[in-house]
């Protein structure tokens, strides 16, 4: 557990405030995904899942969803991302915009499965069109937080991963 | 291949931790501590809405735009409330008329016991905190729970029409499930022509289905709940419809509804702690 965890805070607040207001097609970006995928790729997949786990609460608390919805869906998105880092020896710059496209369907399809089994009514119609305007927001969030990430993962020392610039 | 395994194991005990939590939050276990998290982050939320809003508005506000901008606001708010007037004298005209003839059915039919729904208490006002985190939901935070009396299942509106209800409340703050929801489901009456409908939420806007072919709606009709099954009370505006779709081969009509509210901009709303239903008697002269 480091102090660079605050960001989760910072982000939850950021998205229920601002992010939230940010609409198109009737979506916003996800901040908290965004910054769980990133670190999960920069870091090792224990951090990843460290950081999902309370990311996860901060979301539910914040949300109408289900408690626990968000939780299990961040989990089985960090552990899968971090699969995706263990996997990988060189990755480029654009492998999180690229692991967002499978990361953000994968958390949404995830919350999804959990409100229905917690007897949320959800509506599985439409769902390409529902989820496509999600991701692309969420992969267009990652390009500029991924780099501001790194820098951070270099302050926060010990880094998992070598990432070429 | 030991480092994935790991990890698998890390996910399965937080996995665990999860079902525990969700099994707590089932059994209402959770309260103290959401009462406890949300405590916490609410001031900060407060204040960086507000702040946002201000920016907001500041970006907004360079040179002259201000000036134009109050000027529509205030010409805007005219509208809106001459327009909330008209719709309400049309909807009391209506029910008088109603009574009217409830009242003649009653008298040719007195074995029929009759009750007539008013909403007659309203609660005090509270702040948006904020708007929803996911793109599963459509809600929003209040700064009113269980301390003001805000309890699940109560109605929310602002002066230009329904909200939504509450889902969940806690000591000061409440969970508002807006009507836009893909889950969310009203019984609904069009003011002019009375047809009747079920006004579902689309997460982009409203659409009323379920209208019976042969009823008469219009673009700019205005759609009003019905109060039928208790869920929110009678005569509270949902939206004016926008369009119609007719089928010679659909039994029921579909109108898209466009609400009265825009929710994005939603800063303080209003719960309807109570609506008592009066009976004939004190209706009746």
């Amino acid at each position: 557990m480091t102090p660079w965890m605050g960001l989760l805070v910072v982000a939850v607040l950021l998205q229920s405030t601002v992010l939230s207001r940010v609409t198109v097609g009737g979506v916003h970006p996800n901040l908290m995904l965004a910054i769980i995928v990133s670190w999960s790729l920069l870091r090792s997949g224990r951090e990843g899942l460290l950081w999902a786990f309370f990311g996860g609460l901060l979301l539910d608390l914040l949300s109408s969803a289900p408690l626990g919805t968000f939780l299990v869906a961040l989990l089985v998105t960090a552990f899968v991302t971090g699969l995706i880092e263990v996997a990988l020896f060189r990755p480029s710059l654009w492998l999180p915009v690229g692991v967002m496209f499978l990361a953000s369907p994968l958390f949404h399809l995830v919350a999804m499965v959990m409100m229905e089994s917690l007897g949320w009514d959800v509506t599985w119609t439409n769902l390409t069109s529902r989820l496509l305007p999600a991701t692309i927001l969420d992969a267009l969030l990652i390009l500029p937080l991924f780099p501001l990430l790194r820098r951070v993962s270099d302050m926060a020392g010990e880094k998992a991963i070598e990432w070429s610039r | 291949m030991i480092r994935v395994r790991s990890h698998f194991i890390i996910l399965l005990a937080m996995l665990f931790f999860a079902l525990l939590l969700i099994v707590l939050d089932q059994g209402a276990r959770m309260e103290r501590p959401q009462d406890f998290g949300q405590r916490l982050v609410m001031p900060a939320e407060f204040g960086l809405s507000t702040l946002t809003r201000t920016i907001g508005g500041l970006f907004t506000s360079i040179g002259d735009i201000g000036r134009l901008r109050d000027e529509n606001e205030a010409l805007r708010q005219q509208l809106d409330s001459l327009a909330l007037v008209h719709v309400q004298l049309t909807e009391l005209q209506t029910e008088n008329e109603r009574l009217r003839d409830l009242l003649g059915f009653q008298e040719g039919h007195p074995n029929y016991t009759l009750e007539v729904a008013e909403i007659i208490s309203q609660g005090s006002p509270a702040a948006v905190v904020g708007q929803e985190v996911s793109n599963l939901v459509q809600s929003v935070r209040i700064n009113q729970g269980k301390e003001s009396g805000v309890e699940p299942g109560m109605s929310v509106i602002t002066a230009y029409g329904l909200v939504g209800r509450v889902l969940e409340s806690g000591q000061g703050w409440a969970k508002v499930l807006l009507i836009t929801d893909d889950t969310s489901r009203i019984t609904a009456v069009v003011q002019q022509g009375r047809a009747g409908g079920v006004v579902e939420g689309t997460r982009q806007g409203l659409v009323m289905r379920y209208i019976p072919h042969e009823e008469r709606v219009e673009p700019n009709d205005v759609v009003l709940t019905a109060g039928l099954g208790g869920q929110f009370p009678k005569g509270l505006v949902i939206g004016v419809v926008e369009s119609v779709e007719r089928s010679d081969i659909n039994p029921w009509q579909e109108a898209v509804i466009r609400p009265t509210i825009d929710f994005s901009q939603l800063e303080y709303v209003f719960v309807i702690r109570s609506f008592t239903q009066v009976s004939e008697e004190e209706v009746a002269p």
